[in-house]
């Protein structure tokens, strides 16, 4: 598909943020618990100014992005640096869960608490024994007796759960799916405990394990209390990754931009068979981002719409995985090791694998979409 | 010296395969800038630079630099791949025992078919390399690459934790990626 002006511009404008990141992405991903360095980056105003909604102080023209606008906008923007933007203060995945569910109090509680452009937010969806997987959801959120709630669970591989200030955490309230809930959670806060995970790569993530001993829940902390039961829980969660699966698509896709881009300006000439390797490969990543952003639009026109995102989702990691993989070699041995960012973004790009859901999860969403509609056809 | 390396790997893990192996050659393959991974120790032993790379010392290895080193036959690819061999054999033995412990929708991961298959992936690939090895085809490391990652990705995110085992897959793979040069083709197709 073919982008409009707007869309070029909003191109052009992150790609010139990008090379802000690029040159905070080493630091961060060796002291992603040092942020102080990196609050004032130019790219940081910029992205925190696309996603906070009017009134706030950072937000002087905010209208929500399409999804289409922000798979270009996260696309090029992580062809500077996916583990320099996820470290970016701002709402986040969270944002996307409020957007969804939350009543005019709840977007003006969230926003108001990291309008400061210096606090992070957090969405914590996954578990340790049941992963990303919401229907074997572990975390509970118990009546407390007097129209409250107590939460109970474990939430890990959290981004920004140990440094966040306010998140959304999803639990349930009972046994059945639509009894899953996503409650606003202040932290810190009497009875949880997090830290932050040593992870290999995407350590400006800063993904967290989030521990939560009874935590007071007030009943106008759950979001979506506005909505009908079937669009309060579950059904926010799937929209949520949905829209998810085309931001980590966008930032494998950037990745793979990135390491094409940075090898082919280490030399001026490759072997033949080289130069035919990275001609096609390039072909790859302009295809995947194509996909991604045919999804994005589908998402936009439809946000229950799941198919393309998986498939875009699918491809980008494949690619992403195999790109900062083979194209350092051309660089000859071991250019992994002697180029810190070739090395940053082959294990940053194993990252987006387990990232809103495994290969396999985007198989399954895929096959069974695909079924529905040849159903639907017969 | 082939089944020793991979022994040593099997039963002792990447660094103990590693001393095996570069006891036993001359010389060890570095990158171009002259970098590579030794067994802790063995950088203060050669009177080479010792640089920073905490993942390595995690798992009993050292980032060193000594003037470049191309190597004269594909020998240290060969007993690279050994060891390589090995401790992914161990890594798939671990995935399923994750796997049959993990559940979903009350069944182990290991009843899902899509896990079954990158189970069956992995462990074929593993024989083809085993026998690739034996036959002295040093492009094994492209193919053990993409058996890392598979495997790996067994884990789920446990798997990119730096205390987790599956952190050997990822030296491994650096390891490899400086001692063998590119090689048009790659088993690791998109």
């Amino acid at each position: 598909m073919e982008l409009d002006s707007a869309l070029l511009a909003a191109r052009e404008s992150a790609r010139e943020h990008a090379a802000d990141l690029r040159s905070r992405a080493l630091a961060v991903d060796a002291h992603p618990e040092d942020m102080r360095p990196h609050l004032d980056s130019p790219a940081y105003e910029a992205i925190q100014r696309g996603y906070f909604p009017t009134g706030y102080a950072l937000g002087d023209t905010f209208t929500r992005m399409s999804y289409l606008e922000e798979t270009v906008w996260l696309t090029e923007l992580a062809r500077g640096d996916a583990g320099a933007l996820l470290a970016c203060p701002g709402p986040a995945l969270a944002g996307l869960a409020v957007n969804l569910l939350g009543s005019p109090e709840q977007v003006e509680r969230f926003y108001s608490t990291i309008e400061d452009g210096r606090t992070w937010a957090f969405c914590a969806v996954t578990e340790p024994m049941a992963g990303s997987d919401a229907t074997n959801m572990q975390t509970e959120l118990r009546p407390d007796g007097a129209g409250g709630f107590l939460l109970h669970g474990t939430k890990r591989y959290i981004g920004n759960g140990e440094r966040g200030s306010i998140g959304v955490v999803f639990a349930r309230t009972g046994s059945s799916p639509l009894s899953i809930r996503a409650a606003l959670v202040d932290l810190p806060a009497a009875g949880a405990d997090r830290f932050a995970l040593d992870m290999i790569g995407l350590r400006g993530a800063r993904l967290s394990q989030l521990d939560f001993h009874g935590v007071p829940v007030s009943s106008s902390s759950l979001l979506g209390n506005h909505l009908s039961p079937m669009r309060r829980g579950m059904w926010g969660a799937m929209q949520m990754f949905n829209a998810a699966r085309l931001q980590i698509g966008a930032m494998a896709v950037g990745t793979a931009f990135a390491v094409h881009d940075y090898v082919t300006g280490e030399r001026s000439a490759f072997p033949a068979w080289q130069r035919a390797e990275l001609d096609g490969t390039r072909a790859h990543v302009e295809a995947a981002r194509r996909l991604l952003y045919r999804a994005g639009a589908d998402v936009d026109a439809d946000p229950e719409h799941s198919q393309l995102a998986a498939q875009a989702k699918l491809t980008a990691v494949r690619l992403a995985a195999r790109v900062t993989t083979r194209l350092p070699r051309f660089l000859g041995p071991g250019a992994l090791v002697d180029h810190p960012l070739l090395e940053k973004w082959w294990r940053d790009a194993r990252a987006f694998e387990f990232m809103e859901g495994t290969s396999n999860i985007q198989l399954l969403t895929i096959a069974r979409q695909h079924l529905r509609a040849a159903q639907g056809r017969s | 010296m082939i089944p020793d390396a991979h022994a040593a790997a099997r039963s002792a893990g990447l660094a103990a395969g590693l001393r095996v192996v570069v006891d036993s050659i001359e010389t060890v393959p570095t990158s171009v800038q002259g970098r590579t991974f030794l067994p802790s120790g063995y950088g203060k032993r050669l009177d080479a630079e010792v640089l920073a790379f905490p993942p390595a010392a995690l798992e009993g290895l050292e980032l060193v630099r000594v003037p470049p080193v191309v190597p004269a036959s594909d020998e240290p690819a060969l007993l690279l791949a050994a060891v390589r061999i090995g401790v992914s054999r161990t890594l798939l033995d671990l995935a399923v025992d994750h796997l049959t412990a993990r559940t979903s929708d009350g069944d182990p991961l290991t009843s899902k078919q899509l896990v079954q298959a990158a189970i069956a992936d992995c462990a074929t690939s593993l024989e083809l390399c085993w026998d690739g090895v034996l036959a002295g085809a040093p492009g094994t490391h492209a193919r053990l690459d993409r058996v890392g990652w598979t495997l790996a990705s067994l884990f789920g995110a446990a798997g990119y934790l730096t205390d987790h085992p599956a952190r050997c897959l990822y030296l491994a793979e650096l390891l490899g990626a400086c001692w063998v040069p590119a090689a048009p083709g790659s088993e690791w197709e998109l």
